[in-house]
């Protein structure tokens, strides 16, 4: 007899069960991504339910994007769900690789959990593992910041590699240069903001650019100079609507016509000389965040200002860092002002669109990088590719050490693991092989998605990896063993972010011996 | 089930207890039973969380949300127990948690081993109050008896080693355990930092836990100062300042707001135009306020007017907004400054300084947090907790909250048991002798008592892969042999099952309090005989 305690609804799995489950979902989804990894790896369709037509199709190869689509009803997929958004937050890329390897990791640790060795020493071993695995990598990693153009060089290896498994593939080369270029504008903030992706169907992918200038995706006022060279700019967010009394509580009461036409003078008189004040801080281009209003626009277009109005929040900020200005709200104090300067200012058309481009900036920390190409789902794609490569890159401009790819690490970590094993005497050291050998699926994974024979060169791989030749890796192109140094490079923070976080969740989930599911809450309609 | 009503002296039947259809009601030991039988499904539960090698749960909300966790009183509370007597039982284990803040799946665990015992005794016809009864007097022995065997372990500021050690005991069970030694550290450090020795007090307010996915486990950090998850005011404000001198206000940015119900109308043009100039001297008089009584950075709880904030920029006064109640109080604390309500009042000696303020940026998602660092004051400090996905950062809060707890316990009472179960083992063979001079049936109340105890033992030998009743024979024998209190279950297989040489200590406070909560709760339960549950909201 056992008693009721739980809501109606409430389930509970213990012990093999629950053990069983949480397996079971992680391996899934590891399947589920892990087509996707690699150069060779394929794409995934996404179709929302609540979509129709064309707005809900995703076509897309990126790992964090596939999982945070599906709705998910296992808890131990909601955590490898929930680290690939966090390697998405933090390094930007490696987000199909994190997940796999916990599901492999996993998949070892059932094989032992059948050998009736403990969840507790599973863990110990996995976690003597992670640490010999980590000190291999890190003594694998280098560092050619202080050569600046082996340097370049190993961005750009960084920069094809992670764009290798996307769309862009093709054009890798070119885009490589793109991002690199971007990044290092940069100065090395992380700030990704401060790059601006314009998508624009039509035209060819290989036609996208990196703009010499910064282009704001909003159009100039009516009657006012298309054109200016040697600009001086505001950049400001204030109210250029009616500027409204702040003091709370504040309302107009008049008792006849001729003095609510006082007030509306008094109003627009209000509001020229704000544009007076701002005119006389001798710019010639003004960009506001909040609208401007017809009135004030013509007082900018007699003064010869070009007036933009509502350029958002990032917009502002990017011009700002672009033309080294201060984003003001008040114009009393002309000597306290930064004024941002440019060479030209002009209208553009990209597409079919006009924008506005600032070329020749002072400070140039931000920069825009336009996209071009056939359809809206290839242009978010190739979106989605561009940002992963260039969060990748800024992560590596803080962190410069780099691996080397093509399972070339995952093979030393696994042979530093394996060697490790042998010198730990007890139970621990077979889940230790079992991690040794979770990480050699890696590139057995790569070499499956490319049509090759995984087994024999994952053998031999190892090979030459026992053999001294440590920067050995798969060329998938070819089919063979090379030597990887230089061609197939990656950041050493994404590759320690996705060993730390697969086994800190894969001991997180080995560690569950009860999941306890509360009644769904009863949703009204 | 049988109707509850009787007859008047005519015969006729009343009811006593209306709408009686929709009610269930159980009565007299099967009541009884009914409860020790929730209540054992619940122990069973967290049953195989205790220990260093125990296991966690998974628990998915209502919404589909996760929680994994190892800690009992976060596990019953989120496991949304519908049975009353499961009810208690969580109550319990968050009592344990208000009080102590550790040892809250142990006292569940104890509680349904007691029950258990109970059945047994109720099943020999005794009755529920006699086994209350010796189970009072059996729990004042164990208590005595944890007095007596109880150890006190010296410690001062510059000898924390004991007390590292017994936080190392809290977050045995943890997942923390990766980070054993940082985490134990952290935990001791950050009580350390913020214990008033004298008054033997710890203020928890003073120590904020802030949580950020990414990194590893290992990045997790105490630092000396305040962590505010806030950015500042103006994208191009500087990220850093040296020496600051900040002003605290809790008025915000923006045109006076009288609080009295009021009402302004504009009548003319002139009165328009006037308004219009004192909005802007308010703005002007609040920032040169701010700028003259020497401030270079301010924090506000409130918002800005965007001239306001442009204002600030241009006379280089990085400001921080909205900064939550409880953080701005902490901000206050740890700068030595005041939390002013007004502009009129910001005066020099009422800045907090720091010695340093910066904002850190996390990850490609530019996300930031404002370090303030090197405060006058070092009684504040904040835990930066990283982790690879939110459930374990999550959990590692709530671990290094246990370990904190068990800091602060000996801070507040530096006696100490022995952990393993040794100070179980041991109350449980002084009950055992003591019961024997009992001549009346609470007698057998006692023995139950004692053998409920060695459910600890045998739950914590069951989880480390161990045989729990030869476990816990040998061990047993072995204390009454060697006369030896601090012998236990040797979990992590070091080799000796002395506690007192693996460092495994609990406060003594800790363990008190589970026998004496525990005790209490089964006296509660075994009290009642009879449960009428209202129906009424079925449809």
């Amino acid at each position: 007899m056992s008693a009721q305690i739980f809501n109606e609804g409430a389930t509970q799995e213990r012990a093999e069960n629950a053990r069983l489950s949480n397996i079971i979902g992680a391996i899934a989804i590891g399947d589920l991504v892990k087509s996707t990894l690699g150069p060779k790896g394929m794409d995934k369709i996404l179709q929302s339910t609540s979509g129709r037509g064309d707005d809900g199709v995703v076509v897309t190869n990126d790992g964090a994007t596939i999982l945070k689509s599906i709705p998910l009803d296992n808890a131990a997929a909601k955590v490898l769900v929930n680290i690939s958004k966090v390697q998405d937050d933090e390094v930007g890329d490696g987000t199909t690789s994190v997940c796999v390897l916990a599901a492999e990791i996993l998949r070892q640790a059932e094989k032992l959990l059948d050998q009736r060795i403990h969840p507790q020493t599973i863990i110990d071993g996995f976690r003597l593992a992670t640490a010999s695995a980590r000190e291999a990598l890190e003594n694998a990693a280098v560092s050619h910041q202080d050569d600046e153009k082996q340097w370049r060089e190993d961005l750009l290896s960084i920069a094809r590699t992670t764009l290798s498994s996307k769309v862009l593939a093709a054009d890798k080369h070119k885009f490589a240069e793109i991002c690199v270029d971007a990044v290092l504008r940069l100065k090395g903030s992380t700030n990704l903001d401060r790059i601006q992706i314009i998508k624009k169907t039509g035209g060819k992918v290989s036609g996208s650019y990196l703009s010499d200038g910064f282009i704001l995706a909003k159009k100039i006022g009516v009657n006012q100079p298309r054109s200016i060279k040697g600009a001086r700019v505001l950049v400001a967010n204030t109210s250029m609507d009616t500027d409204k009394v702040k003091v709370f509580g504040a309302k107009v009461k008049v008792s006849d016509t001729a003095q609510l036409a006082e007030i509306e003078r008094a109003e627009r008189e209000k509001m020229r000389t704000k544009v007076q004040k701002i005119a006389a801080l001798g710019i010639n281009v003004f960009v506001n965040r909040q609208l401007i209003y017809n009135w004030p626009e013509q007082l900018f277009a007699d003064a010869g200002i070009m007036a933009i109005e509502h350029a958002d929040f990032d917009g502002v900020e990017r011009l700002a860092l672009v033309t080294g200005g201060e984003i003001a709200s008040s114009f009393d104090t002309p000597e306290l002002l930064k004024l941002g300067a440019c060479d030209s200012v002009e209208e553009v058309i990209i597409g079919e669109d006009r924008m506005v481009k600032f070329g020749g900036a002072a400070a140039g920390q931000a920069c825009t990088i336009v996209l071009r190409g056939g359809t809206n789902q290839m242009l978010d794609e190739a979106e989605r590719s561009i940002h992963d490569a260039l969060a990748v890159l800024s992560q590596t401009v803080v962190e410069p050490r780099i691996v080397y790819g093509g399972g070339c690490s995952e093979m030393l970590m696994s042979r530093a693991v394996d060697e490790a094993a042998k010198t730990v005497p007890g139970k621990k050291s077979i889940a230790m092989e079992g991690f040794a050998l979770a990480l050699r699926q890696m590139p057995a994974i790569l070499a499956d998605n490319a049509g090759l024979d995984s087994a024999d060169l994952v053998a031999k791989l190892r090979a030459a990896h026992y053999d001294g030749k440590v920067t050995s890796g798969l060329d998938l192109f070819l089919g063979d063993i090379v030597d990887v140094s230089g061609k197939v490079t990656e950041s050493f923070k994404l590759k320690r972010q996705v060993l730390l976080s697969a086994s800190e969740a894969a001991e997180m989930i080995l560690r569950v011996d009860d999941i306890i599911r509360c009644a769904p809450r009863q949703r009204r309609n | 089930m049988s109707a509850v009503y009787t007859t008047d002296e005519y015969g006729r039947p009343f009811i006593i207890v209306r709408e009686q259809d929709k009610k269930a009601r159980t009565t007299g030991v099967e009541a009884t039973k009914a409860h020790i039988m929730a209540a054992k499904a619940v122990a069973n539960i967290v049953r195989t969380s205790l220990g260093p090698r125990g296991l966690d749960k998974i628990l998915i909300s209502p919404d589909g949300d996760i929680t994994i966790s190892n800690d009992g009183a976060t596990i019953m509370s989120q496991m949304a127990i519908e049975n009353q007597i499961g009810k208690l039982l969580v109550e319990l284990s968050r009592s344990q948690d208000d009080e102590i803040g550790d040892g809250t799946t142990g006292i569940v665990v104890l509680a349904g081993a007691l029950l258990e015992q109970a059945e047994e005794l109720l099943d020999r016809g005794i009755h529920p109050i006699r086994i209350s009864d010796g189970f009072e007097q059996a729990c004042k022995i164990a208590v005595a008896h944890l007095d007596r065997v109880s150890d006190i372990i010296p410690w001062s500021k510059d000898n924390t080693s004991d007390l590292f050690r017994c936080a190392k005991t809290s977050l045995g069970s943890k997942i923390v355990n990766k980070r054993h030694d940082q985490f134990a550290q952290i935990a001791v450090d950050a009580i350390l930092a913020v214990a008033d020795l004298e008054r033997k007090d710890v203020d928890f307010e003073l120590i904020k836990v802030e949580g950020k996915v990414g990194g590893e486990m290992a990045d997790s950090a105490l630092v000396h100062g305040v962590i505010i998850d806030k950015d500042f005011s103006h994208p191009q404000m500087p990220k850093e300042v040296k020496d600051a001198k900040i002003a605290i206000l809790t008025c915000p940015f923006e045109p006076p707001k009288p609080k009295t119900k009021h009402k302004l109308e504009i009548t003319s043009v002139k009165e328009f135009e006037e308004l219009q100039r004192y909005e802007r001297e308010t703005f002007e008089t609040m920032v040169k306020q701010v700028k003259d009584c020497g401030a270079n950075i301010v924090a506000c709880q409130w918002g800005f007017d965007d001239e306001a904030n442009s204002l600030l920029l241009q006379h280089k006064l990085p400001a921080i907004r909205w900064v939550g109640g409880p953080e701005i109080e902490l901000l206050a604390i740890a700068t030595n400054g005041r939390i002013v309500p007004r502009f009129e009042d910001l005066s020099n000696e009422k800045l907090g300084s720091a010695g340093c303020i910066r904002e850190v940026t996390y990850g490609t998602t530019n996300e930031s947090m404002i370090i303030v660092e090197d405060c006058a004051n070092s009684k504040a400090v904040t835990v930066l907790v990283r982790g690879g996905n939110k459930m374990i950062v999550d959990e590692a809060k709530r671990s290094l909250h246990d370990a904190m707890c068990v800091v602060r316990n000996l801070i507040i009472d530096n006696r100490v048991v022995y952990g393993g179960a040794a100070a179980e083992i041991s109350s449980s063979i002084a009950v055992e002798k003591e019961a024997d001079q009992v001549s009346s049936i609470e007698q057998y109340a006692m023995r139950s008592f004692a053998r409920a105890l060695d459910a600890i033992p045998m739950a914590l030998a069951e989880n480390s892969g161990l045989p729990p009743i030869e476990t816990l024979s040998y061990v047993k024998s072995q204390q009454i042999k060697q006369g030896i209190s601090s012998l236990g279950v040797d979990c992590m297989n070091a080799g000796t099952s002395d506690m007192k040489e693996q460092f495994v200590f609990d406060p003594l406070i800790s363990k008190r309090q589970q026998f004496l909560l525990a005790t209490q709760l089964v006296k509660m339960i075994l009290k009642i005989d009879d449960v009428i549950v209202h129906r009424s909201d079925e449809q």
